[in-house]
Order: structure tokens, then C-alpha cells, then sequence
């Protein structure tokens, strides 16, 4: 992270310096916080897995071929994570499934930062009647929790990878468009945007360069925490049985299938579980931390 | 000083209260006979109105309210029920039944020949009764208290027929005045009367006072409706309620564990089986459905899906029935000749079949295996996980699906009970949801059905077992078991291969 600004100061434009200072500082603030950094390591721990499941083990074999033989084993050296009630290996699945858990999460928050940002910085630049139009459409959906928001929308299209990353971006839009159309009403009626604007540039541009980066802050802490919630809804909609359909290894659908072994296999519904809650823990501790990084009310 | 005191004290009595509260409740039931039986259903049923339920769970609950013309034990012996005695004709085509005096309905009438000739005839003419009615022609009243049943054809089967849920007697009046209202409150001259349905919560009975034999023992019955079939069993295994059947096969060895429960087994009259659309475009085709004949591997399916609680089945004939030939062998598991009948169909590379299941585990986890072992000869399946109502208009009803699997429970002991389902004959009419057209099929449950003598007719079974083989209309799976889980002190429950249970013979200790 350092090594990138690093490079860009060699530039020596201004505006970059200016900006890896902040960014430095950033870092340093949330280099303060252990809790943070823990999270931080999970998280990327978490993501290597899932980049280097394919070495760890074969998704063909190992996670989705049945193998009734040895269907049920405790783990052993062999099956660290045992075997499932298909005879499938616990581990692979678990690490097959956090790239599924991890990619829909970020897919589904990326998708909805992108909209909510688009319709919160109309909503708020312009005020008035779009404003009042977008929220308002913005306040019917918050209406609904957003795990029944997506029950209902996975219920609708049907169940499968692709609706439910359409049904979980399309509930959290709210949230964000909501975050940056406060952060944008604090900014807009500042004197710089007054400059930019009594220069002539075009609202796009004002928008774009002027105010999604001075309103940043607010959306990488909901970004981050919002993927944390996004695994959460995932497993439980594929714990419902609304979400990945089988036998593509999912977290929550894990849990869903041990459940009726918990008398006897706990380890089938405890791994599973542990995995859900390392990953949203960490993202939280991340969230957590990056919000006290970025309180512009804290300096060095 | 003296506050803190007095809160020290305060609690250390709440502590006490909670305590002997505790205490009071445990002594209360112990002591109290209980008056009430709650069962726990894992779906709920879409009728009341016998003639038209389909389900288990339905059929458990119209068999509290209603009397049959001839009763069927929890031991499975056939005694005479509202009919006091009953005669055949020569030919064996027509049978007098001499009705019960003085049997009251729940709704204070008396019980006429009139309303039980209406009862049969209304039976006869449903769409989901074709598996027992289908020997049967017509009723009519001869006089006050004699109705006269007409056969098509002799049928030895007849009286456990008569026995089935679906042939309940019910008031006429009450039906015909609004047959949808009777549907959700129906009157009968069973032990039990209808109290109230709460949609998605429970059905409750209670006992009914003018029945004509003894008032029943347990006065109330809930029927509490959990979707959910673990937590149906948690509830069990903490006392929250009292009985309950098929218990999901990973929960058997805890129930059976469990001090406060009683576990009874019995081999179940019910076979499970691979069911293949015979008119969809591809599975219309002889080879593909030789080939998942052979692609399936019966025994890792009896592993995952039932916990190892099933047996094999070669046969689409129960093994309860007269006429299961015991010795007859199905094609074996040959992943090898699956690919290769696969390849002679056209289908080298296999193709994609839509597999209609529900959330339920039984339909589910045999699902998720068919779609790995189908996978393995490059059949891709997929699953579509619907609610168990939409799965029986859609596959039983509606003969609307590719592929599923099903769970086909036999009415009466006999082999005849695969007419129902594979007759060309009974495809509009009746429960031939596979669509088979096989004349030579036709001829042979004809044959088997009308025949008078036994070797015949276990010939012509034999027949169409290795017509079975030849064709594989559909693939038979494996036999289970039945079973039921009950809080001990509950008195007289009979596990029941047909699954006919009637709590007017339980009691509690």
C-alpha cells in the first residue's frame, strides 16, 4: 500500500502528494488499533484461501463427488474438516465455499455502493423534487428489512447464484444512497464547490471530482461493513434454501444440511458456522477500524 | 445500608418462587391425567374432504372424524365398521352392506343409507381416489338402512379398499350445502368432531360425545403444524408434544435414546421410486431411461438419503403385497452400460433435466444424490425446490414435471395396487402421473386384476416385473420403513405398515 504513493510522490504533482499524506495518515491511525489489524489479517487470510483453494484441493473431487463410503468421518488426517453426510470433504467445501461467500459479498456490495452512490449524489446535489422523488423511493425500500427485501426478490426471480447477488445489491442500495446524500448536503454549499461552480464546471464533474471523494469516508465504512452483512445474508438465504443451489458448497447451505446431524456431527454445523462468523468478524473489526481512521476529527 | 438489604432480599425470594414454581409444575403433570394429544405434522394438509385428500398427513386427520362401512385395527384386521354385517352376490359384483341404527353425525343427525351411498358415490367420482375406487362402479340405497355396491368386476381387495381414509362417510346435507365450506369443516360420525383449522398453525379435534361406541379416552387433539422436521423432533424430545410420524432418519438413533419417548418400526407398505415423465421428449425414449435405470447406485442412495433405514426395491410391487415376487432382480448399477445405452439413445454428451423436489428430506437429499450419480453419465439435473403443495399439483395431479421422486404408500396388501398407477386407462382419471402407455403393460394388470386364480395372477405380476426391466417406466429405489415416535405414556400406539392411525384407541397412563 505504502510502496504505490510512495511512486506516485516521484510525480510531483501537488494534489497527488496531498493525498498520500492523508492516506499515510490514515494508515497510521488504523495501524493503532490491534483489533483492526486482527481483522485485517483474517481477512486476508481468508481471501488467499480462497485464491489458492484450487491448490489445497480438487473441486470436482473433493468437494462435490459423493462418496457415500466414507460418508460421516470426524476429522482425521485425511479429512482435517471430516467428511459430510455425502461423503464429501468438509474442507474442501469450506474453502470453495469462501470464495463464494467472499466474491458474492463484494460483487453484491460493489454493485450497490456503485447505484447508491449514483442516486444519492443526485438526490442530494440537485435537492428539490428528485431528491424527494429518489428518497422517497429509496424510503420504501429501507422500509423493509433487508434480508425480507432479498427473500422476496430471490422468491420472485428464483434461486440461484446470479438472483442473489442481484436480490442482496439491490436491497443495500438504500443504505448508501441514504449515507452519501447526507454527506453531499454538509458539501455542497462549501466554498469550493461554490469556486468550481463559479468557474464553470460541469455538474458531472462536480460530482465526479469535487464531492464523491470529499464524501469517501462514510461509504468505505459502510462498504466494509456492508459485506459483512452481505456473507451473513447469503448463508442464511442458502440456509432457507433460497440461495446457491446444490450442490455448489455454500456456507449457510452447509449449516442448513448438518443442522439435522447436530446430535450427532456437530463438527458439521460447528465448521461452518466458525467460518461465517471469522469472516464477518473480520470485516467488522475492519469497519470498525476504519471508521476511527477516518473521523476527520482525529488527527496524528 | 437497609436498601441494599431489602433487594438482597427480594431477589433471594424471587430466587425461591422461581424455584418452588419450578417445583409445582413438574408435581402438576405427573399427578393430572392429561386430557389432550398433540401431533405434530410436518406439512399441512390442502383438504379435509376425504374424497379428495391425497396425503398422509390429511388422511390422518379425516380418519379421527370419520367411520368407515368396514374398519380397519391398528393390527391391520378388518372388522365391521358402520356396516353391522355385509353380503356378497354370486358373481361376487355386488355387495349388500345392513347399516348401523342409530349413529349420529357431529352435527346431530342420524346416520341413513342415504348419506352412505352419497359417500361412495362421491368418493368413486373424485380424481384422487382411482387407486382404491377404481373397481368400484356404483352405490344406491335399496332401504333405510341398506345400501347396495356395485362392482366392475370381482375385486379381492375390496374391503380394505372400503377401509381407506378416502371412503370416510360423510353428511350429505352438510356437503351438498357448500361442499368448499366442508372441505375446510367437515362432519362425520367419527370419534372425533372438527373444531377449528388455523391455517399454517394447527388442526384441533375433540372427542365426540354421542359417538355410537365409547367416548374416545383423550379428549383433544391438536394437529400443530412444523415445517420444519428437526425442530418437529426437538419438540418431541422436550415434551412440547406427544406423537409423531415418520421421523427423519437422522433423528432415529436420538428418539431412541430418548428416556421420556417411545420409538415403534415396522416395515413400511411403501415403496420409493425414481419417477420419469414416459411423455417428455427425451425420457419417452426406452435407452435414457435404461440408461438412469442402470446410472443409479441404490445403495449409496439408501445411505444418503434414508440414513441406511430402507431396503432395496427391485420391484414396483410393495413388498407387503401378494403377489411381490421376492426373488426377481432389477437391472444392476453399471455406470459403464449407463453411458454406453446412453450413447446408442443419442445422447453421448447427456442432456439437462429439470428434477422437481420439495424442501422436505425426503425428496430433497434423494435430489441432491440422483444429480451427482445422473452427473456421472453427464445427465445435469436440475433441482427445483418447491413447496409440497406446488410439488403435488404439479407431479401427482397435474402430470406436469420432467423428473422427480415419490413416495407411493399401498392401500390394500395386494400387487394390484400398481393398477392405479400404471394403467394406460388411469391417466386422465387417475393417479398415472408417469404417463405410461404400455398395451402389453394394460393386459397384464388386467389380467392380474380380474384372474380368480392365484398362480395366474402372481404370474402375471411376474410379467411385469420383467417388463419393468425391459422397460424401466419407472425406477423403483428402496422400500422403507415406517415408524412413529411417541411420548411413553402414551398407551396403545401400533406402528402400521399402511400408516392408518387412529388415536381413538390410544390412551394415556
Amino acid at each position: 500500500m505504502m510502496n504505490v504513493y510512495e511512486g506516485t510522490k516521484e510525480t510531483g504533482r501537488r494534489k497527488t502528494v496531498k493525498r498520500k499524506s492523508q492516506l499515510a495518515s490514515i494508515w497510521t491511525r488504523y495501524k493503532k488499533s490491534q483489533l483492526a489489524m486482527a481483522g485485517l489479517f483474517l481477512l486476508i487470510l481468508l481471501i488467499v484461501i480462497a485464491i489458492v483453494a484450487p491448490l489445497l484441493a480438487n473441486y470436482e473431487q473433493d468437494a462435490i463427488k459423493q462418496n457415500m463410503p466414507i460418508r460421516l468421518q470426524s476429522p482425521s488426517r485425511e479429512h482435517i474438516f471430516g467428511t459430510d453426510h455425502y461423503g464429501r470433504d468438509v474442507f474442501a467445501r469450506i474453502i470453495f465455499g469462501a470464495r463464494i461467500s467472499l466474491s458474492v459479498g463484494l460483487a453484491s456490495v460493489f454493485i450497490s455502493s456503485i447505484l447508491g452512490v449514483l442516486i444519492g449524489s443526485i438526490a442530494g446535489y440537485y435537492g428539490g423534487k428528485i431528491d424527494n422523488l429518489l428518497m422517497r423511493l429509496m424510503d420504501v425500500l429501507l422500509a423493509l428489512p433487508s434480508i425480507f427485501l432479498a427473500i422476496t426478490i430471490v422468491a420472485a426471480l428464483g434461486p440461484g447464484l446470479i438472483n442473489l447477488l442481484i436480490a442482496i445489491s439491490i436491497s443495500y442500495v438504500p443504505r448508501f444512497s441514504r449515507i452519501v446524500r447526507s454527506s453531499i448536503l454538509s458539501i455542497k454549499n462549501q466554498e469550493f464547490i461554490e469556486a468550481a461552480r463559479s468557474c464553470g464546471t460541469r455538474d458531472r464533474r462536480i460530482i465526479l471530482k469535487h464531492i464523491i471523494p470529499n464524501a469517501i469516508g462514510p461509504i468505505i465504512v459502510e462498504a466494509t461493513l456492508s459485506i459483512a452483512r452481505a456473507i451473513i445474508h447469503v448463508s442464511s438465504l442458502s440456509f432457507l434454501g433460497l440461495g446457491i443451489k446444490p450442490p455448489m458448497p455454500e456456507w449457510g447451505s452447509m449449516l442448513a444440511e448438518g443442522k439435522s446431524y447436530m446430535g450427532s456431527h456437530q463438527y458439521l454445523v460447528i465448521i461452518p458456522g466458525i467460518a461465517i462468523v471469522m469472516s464477518v468478524m473480520a470485516l467488522n473489526l475492519i469497519g470498525d477500524g476504519l471508521r476511527d481512521a477516518l473521523d476527520p476529527r482525529l488527527k496524528n | 445500608m437497609l436498601r441494599k438489604k431489602s433487594i438482597l432480599t427480594l431477589s433471594l425470594l424471587l430466587i425461591v418462587a422461581i424455584v418452588l414454581a419450578g417445583c409445582g409444575g413438574e408435581t402438576k403433570s405427573s399427578s393430572d391425567k392429561r386430557d389432550n394429544l398433540i401431533y405434530v405434522f410436518d406439512g399441512e394438509p390442502q383438504t379435509l374432504d376425504c374424497a379428495k385428500t391425497s396425503d398422509q398427513l390429511a388422511y390422518t386427520v379425516v380418519y379421527q372424524i370419520h367411520d368407515y362401512l368396514i374398519d380397519r385395527l391398528p393390527d391391520g384386521t378388518l372388522v365391521p365398521g358402520l356396516a353391522e354385517t355385509w353380503e356378497y352376490s354370486d358373481d361376487g359384483t355386488e355387495i349388500t352392506f345392513h347399516i348401523r341404527e342409530n349413529v349420529k353425525f357431529h352435527n346431530g343427525d342420524v346416520l341413513t343409507a342415504e348419506d352412505v351411498a352419497f359417500s361412495l358415490n362421491n368418493a368413486i367420482g373424485s380424481s384422487q381416489t382411482s387407486r382404491i375406487t377404481s373397481a368400484m362402479d356404483s352405490a344406491s340405497v335399496v332401504d333405510e338402512n341398506t345400501v347396495l355396491l356395485k362392482l366392475k368386476h370381482p375385486f379381492g381387495a375390496i374391503e380394505y379398499c372400503l377401509a381407506n381414509a378416502q371412503m370416510g362417510i360423510v353428511n350429505k346435507k352438510a356437503y351438498e350445502e357448500d361442499p368448499e365450506a366442508f372441505a375446510r369443516h367437515p362432519v362425520g360420525t367419527g370419534a372425533y368432531q372438527f373444531k377449528e383449522w388455523k391455517t399454517g398453525d394447527s388442526i384441533t379435534l375433540t372427542a365426540f360425545d354421542d359417538y355410537y361406541k365409547d367416548k374416545a379416552s383423550i379428549e383433544n387433539i391438536e394437529f400443530r403444524i412444523m415445517l420444519d422436521s428437526d425442530t418437529a423432533v426437538m419438540a418431541l424430545e422436550n415434551g412440547e408434544v406427544d406423537f409423531t410420524f415418520d421421523i427423519p432418519n437422522t433423528a432415529i438413533k436420538k428418539v431412541q435414546e430418548n428416556e421420556n419417548l417411545e420409538y415403534y418400526v415396522t416395515n413400511a407398505a411403501s415403496t420409493c421410486y425414481v419417477v420419469l415423465n414416459n411423455e417428455h421428449e427425451i425420457l419417452s425414449n426406452k435407452k435414457v431411461r435404461q440408461a438412469i435405470a442402470h446410472a443409479i447406485d441404490k445403495e449409496a442412495l439408501i445411505a444418503g438419503a434414508v440414513e441406511g433405514y430402507g431396503v432395496p426395491a427391485e420391484t414396483p410391487i410393495s413388498t407387503t403385497a401378494f403377489g411381490f415376487p421376492a426373488d426377481f432382480k432389477n437391472r444392476e448399477y453399471d455406470v459403464e452400460k449407463a453411458k454406453e445405452l446412453l450413447a446408442e439413445a443419442g445422447y453421448p454428451d447427456g442432456f439437462k433435466i429439470v428434477f422437481t423436489a420439495t424442501e422436505t428430506l425426503n425428496f430433497k437429499k434423494p435430489g441432491e444424490i440422483l444429480q451427482d450419480q445422473l452427473g456421472a453419465i453427464g445427465i445435469e439435473l436440475d433441482i427445483k425446490d418447491v413447496e409440497f403443495s406446488v410439488y403435488l399439483d404439479d407431479v401427482i395431479s397435474g402430470n406436469n414435471y420432467e423428473m422427480a421422486v415419490t413416495e407411493q404408500s399401498t392401500a390394500y396388501p395386494d400387487a394390484d395396487h400398481i393398477y392405479s398407477l400404471y394403467h394406460s386407462s388411469m391417466i386422465d382419471v387417475g393417479r398415472n402421473f408417469i404417463n405410461v402407455r404400455n398395451d402389453q403393460l394394460d393386459e397384464l394388470l388386467d389380467r392380474g386384476r380380474v384372474s380368480q386364480d392365484p398362480d395366474e395372477r402372481i404370474k402375471a405380476y411376474e410379467e411385469i416385473c420383467e417388463l419393468w426391466k425391459e422397460e424401466c417406466f419407472t425406477v423403483p429405489t428402496y422400500a422403507l420403513q415406517t415408524d412413529i415416535a411417541a411420548n411413553k405414556n402414551l398407551k396403545g400406539v401400533i406402528p402400521h405398515s399402511p400408516s392408518v392411525y387412529k388415536i381413538y384407541h390410544y390412551s394415556w397412563e
